[in-house]
């Protein structure tokens, strides 16, 4: 898996790659969190139960970012890594797994930014070559 | 994509394709050649496929690239048979700027000035899950904010009344409805009221540097050399979660009613579908957060000028000069138009003299117009003309507009301490995250005095004063 980032104005892009949508995932979680501050600095130390679906695969992307997001923004959880099982269900989609990570230290957590939305804009979940590509952008 | 000259400064993206109606962008030639190559005039073509659009597609000289709709973008719809679209509002529901103005003048304030920004800092809260524990909010209280607005912060004793006369819509848009308001942006609100935020948010110290009108510079009780304050912020966690919800609403709701559009961030319903009316009541809801959190910083802002000085708050003739929304939906009547929803997003309500919406006190020369610009340079106070109430559903630009990326400016500032140079520029800035301050650098700004050039040249505001800055601090 892995990730990098694109410049957009007043935003920042993510393109986010895994060979499996588990990865995929794994990997937005890491350039969600890498945004905000550096992930190498966030000590895997607790893990949290996570649960989400979606009717689309795309909005199962944003509804698990704005998860963390949420968990940051209330509880200021940080999530080191994302250990997730994508699946299809129902005719939808379930995303459920255990997050790793600690609370925001702000003496070790240097931040970056703050991540005001994952946004739908230019969003994309993508299976090409084998490979699962998946683009966002978030609203600073 | 075709692109006509209208005259100096207007640019027409005819109608093609799907779109509704023309797209109108308000540049300068070189602007417009750097437009060119952003995806932002696109977003105005793609805002021009909403349902119901009237007139115009319009974009302010301060547009850039945003999500859905474009920064600096302006769009009506018609109050029977047009949408509402999250998208055209944006996250941050009701961002906006305050200027307070004081009785100081810069000579009072110079030696102090380190002082001032420090007392700022400590009291008004910045940066990453910072608040007062003096102002926790139980869900009762937040349902207040949530109705009342700036009025619910005033009662408790955050600023004055003389405050709420001079706010757009009185500091509190009336149809809100908290119940409609979810569990979460709740949750995300109880410790965010009275916080600055990240990002470009900021609250800045500064002087009256130029006077370009001095009669309405009078009328807003501006003159050279005095101490002013502006605070940008918006409705924080509790405003981007409401978008959040209503977007995936909107979701479902376009494909309900059958709209069709070239990006899912531009998602909406029918203003009067069911979808629509909640969305913008609880959208209001935010806008009152967003009115409220202004008011009581403006209140901290004051006592840190009084701390600092060694003086009593009473002392220091500190009153809000205006407050304006520059992401923000509402309904609004115009003569030709007649009554439209005005979606701004990146954009300011510019009202003309004579609108019974402008304060009294400056009814006769028109509504004061926020812009700011970059931590280095300078802000703007302009005010609304007959040609906004005209041409662009009385709006007008509403910041500098950037100019590079945010990993770009960082890459800039390297090696550099951003910090440093902007006190050898004479601005003390204090911010709770470094690399913000490298991403705000004022290089990554454009020069906001063309911006505000463009729109005095065209019409759609006027210059007033020009505010340098002294110190400021940010998220």
């Amino acid at each position: 898996m892995s990730y990098e980032f694109f410049n957009h104005t007043g935003d920042i892009g993510a393109v986010v790659t895994g060979r499996t949508l588990d990865e995929l995932f794994a990997a937005a979680a890491a350039a969600f969190t890498d945004s905000i501050t550096p992930l190498d600095g966030i000590e895997p130390r607790r893990p949290e139960e996570l649960d989400v679906s979606a009717p689309e695969l795309d909005l199962l992307l944003v509804d698990f970012l704005s998860e963390l997001l949420y968990r940051f923004d209330t509880r200021s959880w940080l999530t080191r890594e994302a250990q997730v099982d994508v699946r299809e269900r129902d005719g939808g989609w379930q995303l459920e797994g255990t997050l790793l990570g600690e609370k925001h230290d702000p003496a070790r957590h240097p931040v970056r930014v703050l991540i005001k939305a994952v946004t739908y804009h230019q969003l994309e979940v993508v299976q090409r070559e084998g490979r699962w590509t998946a683009k966002m952008v978030f609203d600073i | 994509m075709k692109v006509q000259q209208i005259d100096q400064y207007r640019w027409r993206l005819p109608r093609e394709g799907k779109m509704r109606v023309d797209g109108i962008v308000y540049a300068d030639l070189a602007m417009m050649n750097d437009l060119r190559q952003d995806e932002a005039l696109k977003q105005v073509a793609n805002v021009a496929h909403l349902p119901g659009i009237v007139d115009a597609s319009l974009a302010m000289p301060d547009i850039h690239w945003g999500y859905g709709f474009p920064i600096g973008g302006v769009a009506a719809t018609d109050a029977e048979d047009g949408v509402v679209s999250p998208g055209g509002v944006g996250y941050d529901i009701n961002c906006g700027v305050r200027l307070v103005a004081s009785s100081l003048s810069r000579a009072d304030v110079l030696p102090r000035a380190r002082d001032i920004v420090g007392e700022m800092y400590k009291r008004v809260p910045t940066g990453v899950g910072a608040h007062r524990r003096d102002l926790r909010l139980n869900t009762n209280d937040l349902r207040g904010v949530l109705r009342q607005g700036a009025a619910w912060a005033v009662e408790r004793g955050y600023g004055t009344t003389g405050d709420l006369d001079h706010i757009e819509e009185g500091g509190v848009l009336a149809d809100a409805d908290p119940a409609l308001v979810s569990e979460r942006a709740f949750e995300r609100g109880h410790t965010q009221l009275g916080t600055l935020g990240s990002g470009n948010h900021f609250a800045e110290v500064q002087y009256v540097a130029e006077v370009y009108d001095e009669k309405v510079a009078a009328a807003f009780g501006l003159t050279r050399d005095q101490i002013t304050v502006m605070i940008h912020s918006g409705s924080r966690g509790l405003g981007h979660q409401v978008c959040e919800d209503y977007v995936r609403v909107m979701l479902r709701a376009a494909a309900k009613y059958g709209i069709e559009l070239p990006d899912r961030q531009l998602c909406c319903a029918p203003l009067k579908s069911p979808e629509g009316r909640e969305y913008l009541a609880a959208m209001a809801a935010a806008a009152n957060f967003a009115f409220a959190n202004r008011q009581v910083m403006a209140h901290w802002v004051r006592e840190s000028l009084a701390e600092a000085l060694a003086v009593t708050p009473e002392t220091l003739g500190v009153r809000t000069v205006y407050d304006v929304c520059h992401n923000i939906a509402k309904f609004e009547t115009f003569p030709a138009a007649g009554k439209v929803c005005v979606h701004r997003k990146g954009a300011t309500r510019a009202y003309p003299p004579g609108h019974p919406q402008t304060p009294t006190a400056y009814r006769e020369v028109g509504q004061p117009v926020l812009i700011p610009g970059d931590m280095g340079r300078y802000s703007y106070v302009l005010v609304g003309t007959e040609g906004a109430y005209r041409d662009t559903f009385g709006s007008s630009c509403h910041g500098a507009g950037r100019r590079w990326s945010r990993s770009h400016a960082k890459r800039q500032a390297k090696g550099q301490s951003v910090i440093k140079d902007l006190e050898s520029r004479g601005v003390v800035v204090m911010a709770a995250g470094l690399a913000t301050v490298a991403e705000e650098m004022p290089e990554a700004y454009k020069d906001v005095s063309d911006v505000v050039r463009v729109v005095h040249e065209a019409g759609i505001a006027r210059r007033v004063v020009q505010l340098r800055p002294i110190g400021v601090i940010k998220g």
